[in-house]
């Protein structure tokens, strides 16, 4: 295998459910040992022990079931949170992550949105500028690309979002289950998108249930089940694996 | 610097008067202060309404900033969990913008102060006010971004800072002097990090001389509030992500 662009070395993510409770600094003030304690014992494991390597150009799909820790893997790959436990490394320029709403401010146009996502992202203002007309029309925005995005319905931001993304020059694609809001006529341009960039050698990783979409677009697979990689091989294996793991694990 | 234009679009996107907003408020309040007490209490304090705009003007970049820091991560919660990118860039560009909209009320405020015969056009304007500038600046984001961190995990924090900024704001000589308060509420005034910002702020566009030593207080301040603000920062911004 060629030298890993992303490898996941023994890695545990553990929430802290405390952060989504309400209460929040009324019990540490009424009883602090207690509020403190129940904090740090309320935590739900997501990923443990989880190892990975993904190759350079590689297209890798992620399955499992709801809440397996598929968009907890993208997010360590994304950078906007940390491993609890062991290593991830990404040697390459991550797009965002693209998933429903895809970090757009509702109530700045898609235009400010683009370029906002595109600086952030470490592009110069003239590299978004210069890119704004193909991902536009891209996305067959030219209508309403300046409107407050709030103005959005959900299909034109998953397809603005999917633009924005394609076209950063990514090393590195997240796309998670994105495909599944565009119409027919988007979905096969989003395809036919993503085998451009398996033809120029970006790394692909895939989320998605539709299996359909895994068989087209995948070279391998991994099953995320019981926190960690459970199965990773080729894609017809993987999905005899799934099927097969499937009432077991329920 | 996107992160800014973002702000300024955002924040007057909806609004008509979009930047008067921030001219309006502080004559209006200075109005306001100036009836109560000067045309009901009878303050003695000469040029009182030049007086109180030098107060309040800064005052409004501090309050500002402040009020809108609890929610600086949490309004950006769609690109702090999508996009990887230097977070404390978000607090910093909400003081930047505050700061742009002070500087932009400045020169209404000296064409006042020569208006109402109070207060020189001095050349101490031309360092004064970048120093200044720099150093509130610096104060702003260092409060801001602990304040923004920590709120992402306990809301409750912007109920907080609403109510501690109008209690500051009577303990900071914006509408009084210094010196007019009682030897035994002093230790209040000299402990606010607020006071040696407004007084410094006053002593240049009223009298057109730097108070050095407010200058060195606030600096101090500023250093501090930096160093504790980053360190509460990188504490805790990989949960972010998570709890938003």
């Amino acid at each position: 295998m060629p030298a890993p662009i992303i490898a996941f070395d023994g890695v545990g993510k553990t929430y802290s459910l405390a952060l989504h409770r309400g209460g929040g600094i009324k019990n540490l003030i009424l009883n602090p040992p207690r509020a403190w304690r129940s904090m740090r014992a309320d935590s739900r494991v997501v990923l443990s022990d989880f190892s990975l390597q993904v190759g350079r150009g590689e297209s890798i799909a992620v399955m499992g079931r709801n809440g397996a820790g598929k968009s907890t893997l993208l997010a360590l790959i994304a950078g906007v949170i940390r491993p609890s436990t062991g290593t991830v490394t990404v040697n390459g320029r991550v797009s965002p992550l693209l998933e429903l709403g895809a970090g757009f401010h509702p109530e700045l146009t898609g235009r400010d949105n683009v370029m906002l996502n595109g600086v952030l992202l470490g592009l110069r203002r003239a590299e978004v500028a210069a890119r704004m007309d193909r991902i536009v029309a891209f996305a067959e925005l030219e209508d309403s690309i300046d409107e407050p995005v709030r103005t959005f319905s959900t299909g034109m931001i998953a397809r603005l979002g999917f633009s924005v993304a394609a076209h950063l020059d990514p090393e590195i694609l997240l796309i998670d289950e994105v495909l599944a809001v565009g119409d027919t006529a988007f979905q096969a341009k989003c395809i036919e998108k993503i085998r451009d960039f398996q033809r120029r050698g970006v790394t692909i990783v895939f989320v998605s249930h539709e299996l359909a979409h895994i068989r087209e677009l995948c070279d391998r697979a991994v099953v995320v089940a019981d926190h960690r990689a459970a199965f990773v091989g080729d894609v017809p294996a993987a999905i005899a694996w799934y099927d097969g793991a499937l009432p077991k694990v329920l | 610097m996107a992160l800014t234009v973002k702000e300024v679009k955002v924040r007057y996107k909806r609004t008509f008067l979009g930047y008067g907003w921030s001219l309006l408020n502080p004559l209006v309040f200075a109005v306001t202060y100036w009836i109560a007490f000067k045309a009901i209490l009878n303050v003695r304090i000469e040029g009182y309404f030049i007086f109180l705009l030098a107060g309040l003007f800064p005052w409004q970049w501090l309050n500002n900033s402040l009020q809108l820091a609890p929610r600086a991560f949490i309004n950006n919660a769609s690109l702090v969990k999508k996009i990887a990118f230097p977070r404390y860039l978000i607090v910093a560009s909400s003081a930047v913008t505050e700061g742009l909209h002070f500087l932009l009320c400045l020169p209404v405020l000296a064409a006042l102060a020569l208006l109402f015969g109070r207060g020189t056009i001095s050349p101490a304007w031309l360092w004064g006010t970048p120093v200044l500038l720099v150093v509130q600046g610096l104060m702003i984001y260092g409060i801001a971004l602990a304040v923004a961190s920590c709120s992402v995990f306990f809301r409750d924090l912007e109920r907080l800072i609403g109510l501690g900024m109008t209690v500051l704001f009577y303990v900071t000589p914006v509408i009084f002097e210094r010196q007019m308060v009682p030897a035994m509420f002093q230790p209040l005034i000299a402990f606010n990090p607020f006071t040696y910002l407004i007084v410094a702020w006053r002593a240049l566009l009223l009298d057109g001389r730097m108070d050095w030593h407010a200058l060195g207080t606030a600096a101090a301040i500023a250093v501090v509030a930096v160093v504790v603000g980053q360190a509460v920062f990188d504490r805790l911004q990989w949960k972010f992500a998570e709890a938003l």
